[in-house]
């Protein structure tokens, strides 16, 4: 609805804000203590969770409740395959959790989808990812309730030579540049044809089923996608955290992405991203404050949703197109 | 109305801002001089919270008491504290950060898992942590590394010193069964459990025990009717539980009217220490439960009998937890590292701890060179509701010499039976 | 075995019974203003907690009818801190995509959370049963805890005051054409906003109802928000759309499953509850009946 209507000014200041938060992440491990670097490593991961789940909300408005059945299947599967085969290159770890993430989507988007939408998805969704985090915490290969633990961090084999990701902020750089490669391949696709598809259908789904247009086939490529990618990020984090538990399946997880969606904006391509570090920095902030974190935290974004009912991307994108004060663009806004 | 709220907002984010600043993340200082730095991690908000903040508690009090007393090498101790959620992401986190800000002595943990996760990247961040709680004995064991040490029992100590001690005084009693949450924990805790029995009813009773297939529980739940009922209709007298905090408060409730505690006798507790009782006060079935430590078990000795007054004093409450002997034992353990360690650096204080034998609120305790695992007493109480002020009483205790029951220090090795 | 499966049932009924309980107020926010109220777990919690201290203010033994006075003076509490957060929060979120309520009413949950802390603390309490629902009843070699008993009629007694009130009861009719079609009911000159403050204070004084009548049966701590809450919302769903009828089946139908899976297949305790909504979801998406009926 708004997308691509921005004036040019607002849209150099959301460059310029994006570079401004890549420097920060770039430049973080030569100016902050570990635990920052650990947490942004983190965060990176949690904004392409979020994201490509957004893909699903955002173009479609549909709520996946068990996108963390995804993320977690991404990062049981790399894992998994890292002791199992050890020789096998640390890259097809991560595709393999890709793919087993997409296959479940596969699954579970032909069972949802297709018979449910709205708040039946979301709980139906939520059903089937509270049996993946059950299952996991069953299974003796995968560690129940303990999860893996002493996950190594790989050596990757460049052509010219080898590359130990063990050493130093390596693979706080690596991940820099993994997030960097998928977020990429999401803006990729949320600009792209398929993304231009899936925004018209939210708006107006019975005019592109007219002209012939197999609605649900474009929204199961969209979930397929949007479980693929989250599923790339779970694996990408099992070597950071070095550490999973079955946690990173269970529905609380999964109701992350859609707290940073709605925090940030889930209209914008970057409102989810936005929303995943102001998170982290609330968290971050009020971690010393013990007794009253709670209170702060859930002030906080209830102060913020109420104020910001656009998510913070998108009341400050309002804002700034107010301050333009151009009368044409606000009646956009208003037919939108 | 809008434009005010927005205003808050923006205050509140100020606030998150100015103590983010507070924390000051981009200090990184050494450890050459001045204060001895030690980093406290442990469950401060979340489900584990009663148990952390007691820890927190033990630990204060000894860095108190040790720097009231000129500190150590003429160095004061330092108390950093972070909070690790019981999880394990948030722990691991909360470590780097403590080494970051110069704190490579770390201690406390609550759970297992988070234990797990941050002994991981010990050696990476050239860190030590002494866990005072967590009691998977894959710390010990397969997952072992040299920068972890802990401080207290294991299940293998804990749970076959409880099946002694039912051996010796419950001998008629041969019939057992469990009702056991269904995670690692409490699997091991039955395994351990289990063993025990097969060991010490035949030395001690004269008699083979039949011991029952436990009826595994949820946890986290709201209903556990269910399980109790199975257990009602399991053959055993004797029962072993190993659920834990609010789990453990809820079954027992529910257990209550079936007449399960009227059944089934002895039952044996794990490791609730004085919580549940607590909680349900007069409505409390009689129950062995174990623990960290127990005050009314090492009266006499000078440490214990002062911790415990402090603490009482501090939180008006009689019937104190373990955890506070433990965060309390794992200061002292530092604290004696360190003088011969009194560079501070992470190889020394490893060295320093490996075989250590120091002073604590239990007696002396040995620290076990190959494992890491601490060789201390295992304290048992007998406790039941009761129509006084407190709601509880403690019939009797019983204090095992942890050199009898533990395990051959096999690390990297799977405890297996 | 015959007993064996009545002791079962029996189970399956209070489990039902305590997830209807929690259920109902949940369920009739839902029908009315399409707010899934993730913070309706903590308001149960806040209910059970306020009849902790409340029981704890009488002096000897609590008698019944003592319990049941103080669960309903906690239910009016709740439901005035109910119509306080329609006025500040829940008004403002109906300009907005029904999603959004979703965070609002998710950080209502941590805030209640650390208020229940603020307030009693994070250790844990347990509130025993009132005399005369402690201890059993037996029939045959059948044990069946009366407070189990109490549970499975509240909830009975509960469903029915509500099925009477939206059935039977002009307020209810009321209440069900504005759930249907809000602008048509404000043409016909229905105070809409009325009706959508009665719905939420009524939504929040069940809460309340709930935390009362069921704190003996759990112990309390800060985290108790959270234990019902999935049980319930998946109970909502299944039952249909705002529909307390459909409500009510569902947390049979799923107790019942639940409690038999549990005990014949005891090696995967926990997970029938989702296999049975994801089931009854993938055979009826729209749940098992549909409408605020």
């Amino acid at each position: 609805m708004s997308r691509g209507q921005n004036t040019s000014s607002t849209t150099s200041a959301a460059n310029a804000a994006i570079l401004a938060a890549a420097l920060v992440f770039a430049t973080l491990p030569l100016w902050a203590d570990k635990g920052l670097v650990f947490l942004a490593g983190i965060v990176m991961v949690q904004i392409v969770f979020a994201v490509s789940f957004n893909l699903m909300f955002g173009l479609t408005g549909l709520v996946s409740f068990g996108q963390a059945a995804f993320f977690a299947a991404g990062a049981y599967t790399a894992a998994w395959l890292g002791r199992a085969v050890p020789e096998l290159p640390f890259l097809i770890f991560c595709l393999a959790g890709g793919l087993v993430g997409a296959l479940l989507a596969l699954l579970i988007g032909v069972v949802a989808l297709r018979r449910a939408s709205g708040i039946y998805f979301a709980i139906l969704t939520l059903a089937l990812g509270q049996l993946v985090y059950t299952l996991i915490g069953k299974s003796d290969a995968l560690g129940r309730e303990d999860g893996l633990v002493g996950i190594k961090r790989p050596v990757i084999d460049l052509f010219v030579g080898t590359l130990d990701l063990s050493i130093g902020d390596r693979y706080y750089y690596f991940l820099l540049v993994a997030c960097g490669i998928l977020l990429g391949l999401l803006w990729w696709v949320w600009h792209g044809q398929l993304g231009r598809l899936l925004a018209a259908l939210r708006q107006d789904a019975e005019r592109i089923r007219f002209f012939g247009v197999n609605v649900r086939r474009y929204r199961e490529i969209a979930f397929i996608i949007s479980g693929g990618v989250t599923a790339l990020a779970g694996a990408l984090v099992a070597p950071w955290s070095q550490i999973i538990t079955p946690a990173i399946a269970h529905w609380s997880y999964s109701a992350l992405p859609i707290l940073f969606c709605l925090l940030g904006g889930a209209s914008r391509f970057w409102g989810p991203a936005v929303g995943a570090i102001v998170f982290a920095g609330l968290e971050y902030a009020t971690r010393t404050m013990v007794g009253v974190s709670e209170l702060i935290v859930g002030g906080a974004l209830l102060v913020v949703v109420l104020a910001m009912p656009g998510g913070i991307v998108g009341t400050l994108s309002l804002l700034a197109r107010k301050l333009t004060k151009n009368g044409k663009e606000r009646l956009n806004e208003q037919s939108a | 109305m809008v434009r005010t709220t927005r205003r808050n907002a923006l205050k509140l984010l100020g606030v998150g801002v100015a103590a983010g600043a507070l924390g000051m993340p981009w200090v990184r200082n050494a450890q050459a001089s001045g204060p001895y730095k030690i980093g406290f991690l442990g469950s401060l908000s979340g489900p584990a919270e009663s148990l952390g903040a007691p820890m927190l508690e033990g630990v204060k009090i000894a860095v108190e008491d040790i720097n009231a007393a000129g500190g150590t090498n003429g160095r004061q101790l330092e108390l950093v504290v972070r909070d690790d959620k019981a999880k394990p992401d948030v722990g691991t986190a909360a470590a780097r950060e403590l080494v970051g800000e110069g704190c490579s002595m770390l201690l406390g943990v609550v759970s297992s898992a988070v234990a797990l996760a941050v002994s991981a990247v010990l050696q990476q961040e050239d860190a030590v942590l002494i866990t005072c709680a967590a009691h998977s004995m894959r710390l010990t064991k397969e997952d072992f590394n040299r920068n972890y040490f802990r401080i207290t029992d294991n299940p293998f100590m804990r749970q076959r010193a409880q099946a002694h001690v039912m051996a010796e005084r419950f001998g008629e009693v041969t019939t057992w069964g469990g009702l056991i949450p269904d995670h690692e924990y409490g699997r091991s805790t039955w395994e351990c459990f289990d063993n025990g029995l097969k060991t010490y009813y035949p030395e001690l009773a004269k008699a083979e025990p039949t011991i029952s297939k436990p009826v595994m529980t949820t946890y986290g739940g709201s209903d556990y009717r269910n399980f109790v009922a199975s257990a009602m209709r399991d053959p055993a007298v004797g029962f072993f539980v190993s659920a834990y905090g609010g789990d453990a408060i809820t079954m027992y409730q529910q257990a209550l009217p079936y007449g399960f505690f009227k059944k089934k006798h002895p039952i044996v507790d794990a490791a609730n220490e004085f919580i549940v009782a607590r909680a349900m006060k007069e409505n409390f079935p009689e129950m062995w439960i174990g623990s960290h430590w127990y005050s009314g078990a090492f009266t006499g000795n000078p440490m214990n009998d002062e911790l415990a007054r402090k603490m009482t004093e501090r939180t008006g409450i009689k019937f104190l937890d373990g955890f506070i002997g433990e965060g309390y034992s794992a200061v002292r353990a530092y604290a004696e590292a360190l003088k011969t360690a009194d560079s501070g650096k992470t190889a020394d204080v490893i060295k320093a701890l490996e075989g250590l034998t120091f002073d604590s609120p239990t007696g002396k305790r040995t620290i076990r060179a190959e494992d890491h695992q601490t060789i201390k007493p295992v304290v048992l109480y007998r406790v039941r509701g009761a129509s006084n002020a407190d709601g509880i009483e403690v019939v009797e205790h019983r204090v095992i010499d942890g050199a009898t029951v533990i395990d051959p220090a096999t690390p990297g090795v799977k405890l297996t039976f | 075995m015959v007993g064996d499966f009545l002791l079962v049932g029996l189970n399956g009924m209070t489990w039902a019974m305590a997830v209807f309980l929690v259920a109902a107020g949940l369920t009739l926010i839902f029908g009315i203003l399409h707010i899934l109220n993730f913070s309706h777990g903590g308001f149960v919690m806040i209910g059970a907690y306020l009849t902790y201290t409340l029981i704890n203010q009488t002096s000897g033994p609590t008698g019944i009818f003592v319990f049941l006075a103080v669960a309903v003076l906690c239910a009016a509490v709740v439901g005035v801190l109910g119509y306080v957060i329609d006025r500040t929060v829940f008004e403002r979120l109906k300009a907005v995509d029904d999603s959004y309520s979703l965070i609002a009413t998710y950080a209502m949950l941590i805030l209640c959370e650390g208020g229940v802390k603020l307030v009693w603390g994070p250790d844990f309490i347990a509130l025993p049963p009132p005399a005369g629902l402690d201890g059993a009843l037996l029939l045959g070699d059948l044990f069946i805890p009366s407070y189990s008993l109490f549970v499975i009629l509240s909830g009975i007694v509960v469903f029915l005051v509500l099925d009477f009130w939206i059935h039977r009861t002009r307020s209810g009719k009321v209440m069900q054409s504005v759930a249907l079609d809000p602008w048509m009911a404000n043409v016909l000159g229905i105070n809409i906003n009325a009706m959508f403050t009665t719905a939420v204070v009524a939504g929040f004084a069940l809460a309340g109802l709930a935390g009362g009548l069921l704190a003996p049966n759990q112990s309390l701590s800060p985290g108790l928000g959270g234990t019902y809450i999935i049980q319930a919302f998946g109970v909502i769903i299944v039952g249909g759309i705002g529909n307390v009828r459909g409500a009510f089946i569902a947390a049979l139908v799923l107790g019942m499953i639940d409690a038999f899976g549990t005990v014949y297949v005891p090696e995967y305790p926990g997970i029938f509850f989702y296999i049975a909504v994801a089931g009854i979801l993938m055979y009826r998406p729209q749940g098992l009946l549909s409408g605020i009926r």
